[in-house]
């Protein structure tokens, strides 16, 4: 009965991995005149602790997805809540609010590197009316990381919102009435009440924008290529160069392998850390 | 404290929920508003409270005028129906959590929290969380946090309508001693008539949006100024039968033995109250009939005996109309006969279209 789902799984899933994990142990470089070169066991893996570019291009990956991740939490948890008041106008604003998150990230890319241009962009036209003096954006070099985080915060804070504010509508009503009668602020119901009682979703949340926001790759590809100067070299563009530029496909996927290894220690630190799979019934033998 | 009410208006878009009420309660008082569901009694606390805008009137506390002041403002206590507490916290933290908003210092709060907990008998339970209690251990944990920081007045939203029968019971003698211990206004809102009954010092019914009557619980039993007062307390419900005012000393009803216990001085008395009207509603209690061993007259027949222990329910037909009596224990069997037998002054007479009891006098208990 499970033959069918096991041939599947084997074809598209456990083959092509187990695979690209014996590529990983292999000098594997089809443009090279030798090709096939043969197995060299760990060589790749010893190659990429040594390798800066790799460093720099985790470090970017980090630096983007925390801040990416940050900001689309900060604003699409403001807009949940503002969007949780009955205002007129909303039901229709939420709807629009939607849209950035189903554009295709390719058009996103196209469409913000010619908003972004520093001659032609609209961005710099707008900054120009209220006085602001032309930037590089993507072009310069300490600009296009900034730039690259806001598409994504862009394309990805409806996702967030989404999500955050299913979380608030579900939120029941007294603890909050309770806590205007306790005495309580409106800051102090937001950090003592609706921020821990959003805390589930909130977890949930970030764990999917920021397993998503580690891998994108499309749009910054179409905005940067991981320029000027890699400064938007992420992991997933530096492993894009090594495996269909350089060829170097032994290595790229012994890359890959180190960088999925270490976004599961993350995402297992990150769980065991927040405790937020931990079960009702754990909770109720404590 | 006293809280006093002027004319509060609530309107939900077409609807009105609450049309006009007011009130003045008493410091120390134990007030209950009862009605069934949806005739604006939570409407009208949560307006004291301030979790909902008024349509219009004033919400005064003693002479402070309280009307705009946000809920934190008002130094209020209040349990709710679901108990609201705060699911992510510790029942001592739930306890503690108006003592933390307001500054206490932390062993101060641990110190009141601890000690209240005691007066509830939930000390064993500080460490859990609202989830892993039972609904009565939520109930005290809510009391509990209303209790600790002496509020000026408590507010109470049905707290007891969550809970099992026996339990509600337990509670509500609990609630009662708590309260008047601690000598705190309070406002109590509920369905249960004899919830009502039990804890209040006055109870205010209402009826679509309407205060319809105030007064002590046994005014109100005994002489409610309308059908539907007269109607809503009372278990076994008030006997009602249509009747007929015809002339100025004929009551006529069914079954005839209401009619003629009624003595024509007291008849005319009815009609000069309302001579257009013709209508009336005859009603009369299940206790105030008195059943007496047939001796050759007798004008009904046994249908049901119901024998609850303390008290028996027999279910009679007279002149082919059913009603009930409750009487003591009692050895009457289906089939028996009966005579039945009533006082003048426990039969209400009451007005068929305005409701208005006329064996009450007008200015009794209404307005308060």
């Amino acid at each position: 009965m499970l033959a069918p789902t096991f041939i599947v799984l084997t074809a598209v899933g456990i083959y092509p991995l187990g695979y690209s994990l014996w590529i990983s142990f292999n000098d594997y470089h089809p443009s090279n005149p030798s090709f096939p070169q043969g197995f060299i066991w760990f060589e790749n893996y010893l190659t990429a602790f040594l390798d800066g570019q790799a460093r720099h291009a985790l470090g970017l990956t980090a630096i983007f997805t925390v801040s990416s991740v940050g900001a689309s939490l900060v604003i699409g948890f403001a807009l949940a809540l503002l969007f949780n008041q009955r205002l007129p106008g909303l039901a229709i604003a939420r709807t629009l609010i939607l849209i950035p998150m189903l554009v295709t990230p390719i058009a996103v890319g196209i469409t913000w590197r010619i908003m972004f241009n520093p001659d032609l962009g609209v961005i710099n036209y707008l900054l120009g009316l209220i006085g602001i003096p032309s930037q590089g954006w993507l072009a310069s070099m300490n600009q296009s990381l900034l730039s690259v985080i806001v598409v994504d915060v862009w394309q990805w804070t409806p996702f967030m919102f989404l999500i955050l504010f299913a979380g608030v509508r579900s939120l029941p009503r007294s603890p909050f009435e309770s806590a205007a009668i306790d005495g309580a602020s409106r800051a102090k119901i937001f950090f003592l009440v609706t921020l821990p009682m959003m805390r589930p979703v909130i977890l949930l949340a970030v764990l999917l924008r920021a397993v998503d926001s580690v891998r994108t790759f499309d749009q910054i590809f179409m905005m940067t290529r991981g320029g000027p100067n890699q400064t938007t070299d992420l992991v997933s563009l530096y492993l894009q160069r090594v495996n269909f530029k350089f060829f170097d496909i032994g290595y790229g996927a012994a890359l890959s392998w180190l960088f999925l290894i270490l976004l599961m220690a993350a995402v297992i630190a990150f769980i065991r850390y927040s405790g937020f799979l931990r079960s009702a019934a754990e909770k109720e033998a404590r | 404290m006293g809280v006093r009410i002027e004319g509060l208006w609530k309107l939900f878009g077409g609807h009105t929920a609450v049309r006009d009420v007011s009130v003045e309660i008493e410091d120390g008082e134990f007030f209950v508003l009862l009605g069934p569901s949806g005739c604006g009694k939570t409407t009208t606390l949560r307006m004291i409270a301030g979790l909902e805008n008024l349509s219009a009137g004033r919400v005064f506390f003693d002479d402070e005028d309280v009307t705009f002041f946000e809920p934190r403002r008002r130094d209020i206590a209040m349990v709710f129906q679901d108990y609201g507490l705060y699911p992510h916290l510790s029942v001592v933290d739930n306890i503690m959590f108006p003592l933390k908003v307001a500054g206490v210092p932390k062993d101060e709060r641990r110190r009141r929290a601890g000690e209240v907990a005691e007066r509830l008998e939930i000390s064993s339970l500080l460490k859990r969380k609202p989830p892993q209690i039972s609904g009565g251990e939520k109930q005290r944990v809510a009391l509990a946090r209303a209790l600790v920081r002496n509020p000026k007045v408590f507010l109470m939203d049905e707290p007891l309508s969550n809970l099992d029968a026996k339990l509600r019971v337990s509670m509500r003698t609990e609630i009662k001693r708590l309260v008047s211990d601690a000598g705190i206004t309070t406002i109590y809102v509920t369905h249960d008539q004899i919830e009502a009954m039990a804890l209040a010092t006055r109870i205010a019914v209402m009826n679509q949006g309407e205060m319809v009557q105030v007064g002590n619980p046994l005014e109100i039993y005994d002489r409610p100024a309308t059908r539907f007062v007269a109607s809503f307390i009372g278990s076994p419900p008030m006997n009602m039968f249509d009747g007929r005012l015809n002339s100025a000393e004929e009551l006529e009803v069914v079954p005839r033995f209401l009619g003629e216990a009624v003595s024509r001085a007291r008849v005319r008395q009815f009609y000069e109250q309302a001579p257009s009207i013709g209508g009336v509603v005859v009603g009369v209690r299940p206790e105030h009939l008195r059943l007496g061993a047939s001796v050759g007259a007798s004008n009904a027949v046994v249908e049901l005996v119901e024998p609850l222990g303390q008290s028996t329910n027999v279910y009679l037909r007279a002149d082919a109309t059913p009603f009930v009596a409750v009487t003591n224990r009692t050895t009457l069997q289906v089939g028996d006969r009966v005579d039945v037998q009533v006082d003048e002054s426990n039969i209400h007479v009451m007005d068929k279209e305005t409701g208005r009891n006329f064996a009450v006098s007008p200015d009794d208990g209404l307005g308060a």
